[in-house]
């Protein structure tokens, strides 16, 4: 079930980390905090188990409702245009987030430029980041840097 | 001194200076002699003697330096000679010195040959039959205006011949030859003093002549004055020109008669090559080909024209209105147009491959187009079998199966056209109205050999299955007929395969005696069939399906059979007033007409309630019954449109002149094809189609990047239809997320295959 925690999985938890008061508690949040948005392959890893922590056990995918409130939790500091990507997921795309398109976002943001300038079409992203990459830039009024000429009108 | 005085002298201790000096003055005489033409008194082994004696004894300078003076006081006469000869005789003048010069340096030659192989050798010292030629050309060609003169008239000559007046070829040749055989060691004589002017020349001449001629002529004839130049100057060429000039010379003729203007030829717009295709002037356009070939650049321009014109014709008949509803007529254009092109390539453009290719490349766009032409192409077929082809030769069928195949190959979404072909397939089989059996399968044979077995397995199927149903249906007849006509001892061995009981079998086999069945089966991969929900039959009917389902499923235990009710027909016989009819209709009219062995009226929602048919299909079978001009019901209210309480009533007063009506069924809204977009269908498979080569790629490969893997798939699948890399990424992601395939998690760019 997501959001609840089984008393189990509470009790042996603090006891892992050696916390056995409320003192303990706060700062061990607050320590956890830190390490989880310090080094980026932490906050990588973080988030990527962020995922298969929201999603309903049996699926494959969360819905995209979720997606998008989890992205404005985790990710605002992170991604100029994260308002635009929220947006277009909530308006264009309108499907649910499966794992690989959630953890090649995070990808996309910490290689690819916010002006998107290196951005290479034949870069194995998914074909939902592809879309959003062309929508920004139209908001954005930005070109795409090299035009192919692409004859297949199909 | 006396010509019998042999002056021989041996002394080892060399020749004494005036002794020397004698021997000398001796042959300074002969040799005048020889330049006198007196030659004939001479004594050759004497004068050979002497110089001999001469260069022996070191004297070898002053015979040679003398030599010089001797020849070069000659040549400045010679000279003289010719500076006051007049232009008209001066080519002749020329070269009867030149002639006899050589003569004379023969003789110096021969009797000074000891000097050449040894002092001059020795001394480095141009031989003396060279020094001769070279002499010749200082103080006679070279000499103030000799040479300049001499080009005059020699380009005075090309020039008037140009213009179509005789010349003396032999004299230009010898003048010619003179000039290169001068300088001795190369070239640059002739170059300096005719050939450099006369390529200018030449240039300016068919320069100016070009200008006229074009813009006052068309373009063929253009071509052919050329073709006439060309050869006037090759034969030139040959006749006199030194063999280096030929090269430069041709150079500048195919700048300045083709490549100069190769372009406006073949963009002219009245005469040009559009008007040449057009008007299939294939001698011309072979001439234009043949000219342009010799300046192979040229032929981009042409080719460039080919291509643009098949694209242009090919798009008109894709968007001609009258093709659009007559797909006999636009398969017909196409392979009009194909074989007007064609025949261009193979008698005009000697088979050029680029060419061949430009119109391959060219046909090909415009058949893509759109996806009308895969349909288009299955609907010929489909026309042509279902018209009948009496009349039409062997060959005559061979012929249109072969154009046919020959625009097949021109599809990039192969698939397309054989989801066409099923479908029209599958109707003509199931209505009984092809042909030929024969036709049929050679058509698919062609497809087979094209595209490999996959392609026509389930067309074949098919036809399999009408066969195999043909012998299905003749067993089954007859064991219902034995059952029909069997006594109880005859019984058991009969129904022993069957699971109804004995007595069941045999009462429902002689319940429905009367009613005639006939089925077909379908193997459900093969045929394109979509699902329906089971409609309620009538009861003679019903039965009679049971019976052969359970006669089926004996002999093929694993099956499992399923009535399309949306297919088929029933022959009914029914009673009016006016007296009995046979009506032909449709299954589900069957369905709607028994019902009215219960009662005369009922409403449309009893009637679909009872029947079970599905609401788009019911309307169209009832609306077909109660057509205004068909009337075999009655609609209350009597409009178009139908809601659940109106009324269809059994109408007794219903006539027709024939005994046997076939009651015409009203063509469904079927979802038309978009004629840009491919059929859903289809897209399906392809879905399919490329996760299939995903997978078998990623199989053998292990692990790929991402543009290899889609090249590869690509490659795999274009013999059969082409889809954008970006179709094939979504497949890709759709197996990831099925787990077939994962992303590397050190390269994202990579994927491994998960076994």
């Amino acid at each position: 079930e997501p959001f609840s925690i089984s008393r189990n999985e509470w009790t042996t938890g603090w006891q892992k980390l050696r916390i056995t008061n409320l003192d303990g508690m706060k700062k061990g949040l607050d320590k956890f905090r830190r390490d989880v948005t310090g080094r980026q392959e932490d906050f990588k890893a973080f988030y990527n188990w962020v995922f298969s922590f929201v999603k309903p056990a049996a699926q494959k995918s969360m819905e995209f409702g979720y997606a998008t409130e989890y992205w404005k939790l985790l990710l605002p500091d992170r991604y100029q245009h994260l308002d635009a990507w929220c947006d277009f997921i909530e308006t264009k795309h309108k499907k649910a987030i499966n794992f690989d398109q959630w953890s090649q976002f995070y990808e996309f943001i910490t290689t690819v430029n916010p002006d998107t300038s290196n951005y290479d079409a034949d870069g194995a992203w998914p074909v939902l980041v592809d879309e959003f990459v062309e929508h920004l830039r139209k908001q954005l009024g930005i070109k795409a840097p090299s035009v192919k000429d692409d004859e297949d009108n199909r | 001194m006396s010509s019998n005085t042999s002056t021989f002298a041996f002394s080892s201790s060399g020749l004494a200076p005036d002794r020397a000096t004698a021997i000398w003055g001796a042959l300074r005489k002969a040799i005048q002699l020889v330049f006198d033409g007196r030659a004939s008194s001479l004594r050759f082994e004497e004068l050979y003697r002497s110089s001999y004696s001469l260069v022996l004894h070191k004297h070898g300078a002053m015979l040679y330096d003398g030599t010089v003076a001797l020849i070069t006081e000659q040549l400045k006469k010679v000279s003289r000679v010719v500076v006051a000869a007049p232009k008209e005789t001066l080519l002749d003048v020329v070269v009867n010195e030149w002639n006899n010069h050589k003569v004379v340096m023969v003789m110096i030659r021969d009797i000074l040959m000891y000097m050449d192989k040894t002092y001059c050798k020795q001394e480095k010292k141009v031989p003396v039959y060279d020094m001769g030629l070279l002499l010749f050309q200082n103080h006679v060609v070279r000499n103030g205006s000799v040479s300049i003169k001499l080009r005059s008239v020699l380009l005075e000559n090309i020039f008037n011949e140009r213009h179509g007046e005789i010349v003396d070829r032999v004299l230009l040749k010898n003048c010619l030859s003179m000039l290169v055989d001068v300088a001795v060691y190369n070239h640059k004589v002739y170059q300096q003093v005719f050939e450099e002017e006369f390529l200018k020349h030449t240039r300016n001449f068919y320069a100016q002549e070009s200008q006229d001629f074009i813009s006052r002529n068309t373009v063929p004839d253009y071509l052919v004055k050329v073709e006439k130049r060309l050869q006037e100057e090759e034969q030139r060429a040959a006749a006199y020109l030194d063999k280096t000039t030929h090269a430069k010379l041709k150079a500048v003729l195919h700048e300045e008669l083709i490549a100069k203007y190769a372009e406006r030829l073949v963009a002219d717009e009245r005469s040009g090559a559009v008007p040449m295709f057009q008007a299939d002037s294939i001698a011309n356009m072979r001439r234009m080909y043949a000219l342009f070939s010799r300046v192979p650049s040229t032929l981009d321009c042409l080719r460039a024209s080919l291509g643009a014109l098949v694209r242009e014709t090919g798009t008109n008949i894709v968007r001609d209105q009258e093709n659009v509803k007559n797909p006999t007529l636009f398969v017909q254009q196409v392979l009009d147009c194909r074989a007007k092109f064609h025949s261009f390539v193979v008698q005009s453009f000697n088979e050029d491959r680029s060419f061949a290719r430009t119109l391959k490349d060219g046909l090909e766009h415009f058949i893509n187009l759109d996806s009308r032409a895969a349909q288009y192409l299955s609907l010929y077929i489909d026309e042509m079998l279902k018209k009948g082809l009496k009349g039409i030769t062997e060959d005559e069928v061979e012929l249109r199966l072969g154009n046919v195949m020959s625009i097949f190959r021109y599809l990039q979404d192969k698939d397309v056209f054989e989801d066409f072909y099923k479908q029209h397939l599958a109707g003509r089989l199931l209505s009984g109205q092809s042909a030929s059996a024969d036709v049929e399968k050679a058509m698919i044979a062609k497809l087979k050999a094209e595209c490999g077995h996959q392609f026509t397995s389930r067309l074949e199927g098919m036809f399999k299955d009408m066969e195999l149903s043909k012998q299905v249906m003749e067993h089954f007849t007859k064991w219902k007929g034995q059952l029909v006509q069997s006594s109880s001892s005859t019984l058991s061995s009969i129904v022993s395969t069957v699971t109804m009981s004995n007595r069941d079998a045999v009462a429902a086999a002689k319940a429905t005696a009367d009613t005639e069945l006939n089925v077909t089966v379908l193997t459900t991969g093969f045929w394109p069939i979509p699902v329906v929900p089971d409609c309620v039959l009538p009861q003679p009917a019903e039965q009679c399906a049971k019976m052969f389902a359970d006669f089926y499923m004996n002999r093929h235990s694993g099956r499992r059979l399923t009535w399309q009710t949306n297919l088929g027909t029933a022959e009914l016989r029914c009673k009016f007033a006016r007296g009995r009819k046979e009506l032909v209709v449709h299954t589900y009219q069957m369905c709607i007409l028994m019902m009215y062995n219960k009662g005369d009226k009922f409403t449309f929602a009893e009637l679909r309630d009872a029947t079970n048919i599905p609401d788009a299909e019911l309307q169209r079978h009832l609306l077909s019954l109660a057509h205004p001009k068909i009337k075999v019901l009655r609609k209350t209210p009597n409009t178009k449109s139908i809601a659940d309480d109106h009324t269809f009533a059994y109408n007794m007063k219903y006539t027709s002149k024939l005994f046997r009506v076939k009651i015409r069924l009203l063509s469904a809204a079927a979802a038309k094809v978009e004629p840009k977009k491919v059929p859903a269908s289809v897209i399906e498979a392809r879905k399919n189609r490329v996760e299939a080569s995903i997978v078998r790629v990623m199989k053998s490969r292990k692990t790929l990047d991402h543009s290899n893997l889609v090249a590869e798939v690509l490659k795999q699948l274009t013999s059969r239809f082409t889809v954008k890399p970006a179709f094939i990424k979504k497949r890709i992601e759709s197996l990831i997320e099925r787990e077939y395939l994962e992303r590397d998690k050190d390269d994202r760019r990579q994927y491994n295959y998960l076994a």
